[in-house]
């Protein structure tokens, strides 16, 4: 069901009677999240690379000037193959697809400058990429820590699952709004575009130590910022 | 002109501020490998104890690590036999602590309670793991694999005896397979069928980057009940000993991170000689020769000594 509505929402979207720009768009992007626990606070930053086919409606459809759909890979590090050139990458671990919509506002009077919302959805499995602990050996060799994680939330589909070697109820869905200022260059063939989002992720927080074991589950709001550029293909 | 500027301006300023975010980021692998060589190294590795010549050589290697203050811990294999009990003999005298296996067959074959009767009154150690990976088909490891229902009613069962007769005894469950995302599964089906109900170690053998990330799924899912329990990897390691450090630099940071074990335990001290005798996870080859040749990661540890 889900899915059909979202199948219907873009056929919706597909301007096929406005005259629109259709773009390839390369984001980078910066993360940043400060994570409460009882005993510590968990802080750590990722960056993550985007590719995504952008539509921008000439004429607004309903509230939106256009949307995407690309393929997020945040980057992490300790992927080296362990001293072997093969398996440098694997793409299960912090690979998402992403579906975007967005309007824009024109701020200048030659429409060269535009500011405006978006709000993405994100899917994909963050592996371990999202998994942080601080821990402390005790004399008598147990282990304090503070452990965060993001909660998976989605399933991946069996098949998929099976091929790639990955559990079925590995996946994250989840969203992020943002606002970007957006310049058009050379007549809108090439777009640059500064943004600031956040990115709401449902964390799991494990305080386990001495003095006692917490656990809590929490909605984080984590601020990201980056820029975009889009060339403009069709 | 001056849009252009400007738009020029704020795009070198964000690859700058990309450059600093990389830069000083904590696990970038530039500082990561550099500070870190073997400081994720955690005391523990697991030791064959064929008897003869490896015993004496293998000991000799242990003190070696001991002195450098890199094993506290050693995994043994026991057997209703009592073969091998020297090891655990010298172990005790050089103040080692054990972590004793029960081989699976043993406790098949003697009756799950009267096996560890047996072993506990013939070997000294500091923690009992009941049975290894009981789903490994290899027949050196396992004549019959069983499933996690069978394990677990078996488990159950023994957990309640040993409690009762001998209550200062620490066990271990069995290690899950660490290869694949059969190990998760695994795991998960340990703590539906009540793991977490008992006061054991939970043991996990850690062997590949699937195997990792599919533990990740579960571990986490369980986070709250597993709070408090104490998680060992009791095998992880490479069989390519030109990877054994990269292994320890990049893997253990990753199983650490991921798992928080309180122990993780190398596979192995040594893992046989020459040719196809030699499986390569072991930090020491030759050893039957007497004269044991030392591999990157052992020496880099006594290099490291604390």
């Amino acid at each position: 069901m889900t899915r059909a509505i979202f199948l219907a929402a873009v056929l919706c979207l597909l301007p096929r009677y406005a005259y629109s720009d259709g773009r390839i768009n390369f984001r980078i992007d910066f993360t940043h999240a400060n994570i409460d626990g009882v005993y510590n606070h968990v802080g750590f930053g990722w960056q993550g690379l985007e590719v995504e086919i952008e539509k921008s409606f000439t004429t607004h459809k309903v509230i939106l000037s256009g949307f995407s759909l690309g393929v997020r890979r945040e980057l992490f590090y300790g992927f080296t193959g362990f001293g072997e050139a093969k398996g440098v990458q694997r793409w299960d671990e912090g690979t998402y697809v992403t579906f975007r919509v967005f309007r824009r506002f024109d701020v200048s009077p030659d429409k060269s400058w535009s500011i405006g919302p978006s709000v993405a959805i994100l899917y994909g499995i963050p592996g371990t990429t999202l998994d942080r602990t601080i821990a402390a050996s005790q004399v008598d060799g147990r282990l304090d820590y503070t452990h965060v994680f993001p909660m998976r939330n989605a399933d991946v589909p069996t098949e998929l699952a099976r091929t790639a070697d990955v559990a079925t109820s590995s996946a994250l869905l989840y969203p992020e709004v943002s606002v970007s200022i957006t310049k058009r260059l050379a007549k809108g063939g090439i777009n640059l575009e500064w943004l600031g989002g956040v990115r709401i992720i449902q964390f799991g927080i494990v305080d386990s130590s001495s003095q006692g074991d917490v656990f809590e589950n929490r909605r984080t709001f984590i601020p990201s910022i980056g820029m975009r550029v889009g060339f403009r293909i069709f | 002109m001056i849009t252009k500027r400007l738009a020029l301006g704020l795009g070198v300023s964000t690859l700058l501020y990309a450059g600093c975010q990389r830069a000083s980021n904590p696990v970038s692998p530039q500082s990561a490998v550099v500070e870190q060589m073997t400081t994720a190294w955690t005391p523990c590795v697991v030791v064959h104890s064929p008897a003869g010549t490896p015993f004496s050589t293998q000991m000799d290697e242990l003190r070696k690590l001991q002195r450098a203050g890199k094993v506290s811990w050693i995994r043994l294999n026991t057997h209703l036999d009592a073969s091998g009990l020297e090891y655990h003999l010298e172990a005790r005298r050089m103040g080692l602590k054990t972590l004793s296996i029960i081989a699976l067959k043993d406790l098949e074959s003697a009756g799950w309670e009267s096996a560890f009767d047996r072993l506990y009154t013939t070997y000294p150690s500091d923690m009992w793991e009941i049975a290894d990976e009981i789903s490994n088909s290899d027949p050196n490891v396992n004549p019959v694999a069983v499933t996690p229902d069978y394990y677990m009613s078996k488990l159950s069962n023994l957990y309640a005896y040993v409690k009762s007769r001998y209550p200062g005894v620490t066990l271990t469950s069995a290690p899950t397979f660490g290869t694949g995302t059969s190990g998760a599964t695994e795991l998960e089906e340990f703590f539906k069928r009540g793991l977490l109900d008992m006061d054991v170690v939970v043991a996990l053998n850690v062997y590949s980057n699937p195997a990792l990330s599919s533990y990740a799924t579960v571990i986490d899912r369980y986070a709250g009940r597993l709070a408090g329990k104490r998680i060992w990897v009791t095998e992880t390691g490479s069989s390519n000993p030109a990877n054994h450090i990269a292994w320890v630099q990049e893997f253990y940071p990753r199983l650490i991170n991921t798992v928080h074990p309180d122990m993780v335990c190398w596979y192995a001290l040594w893992g046989g000689d020459g040719g196809t005798g030699d499986n390569g996870f072991g930090l020491l080859d030759a050893v039957e020769s007497g004269h044991a040749v030392e591999r990157p990661l052992f020496t880099a540890l006594l290099s490291q000594a604390r």
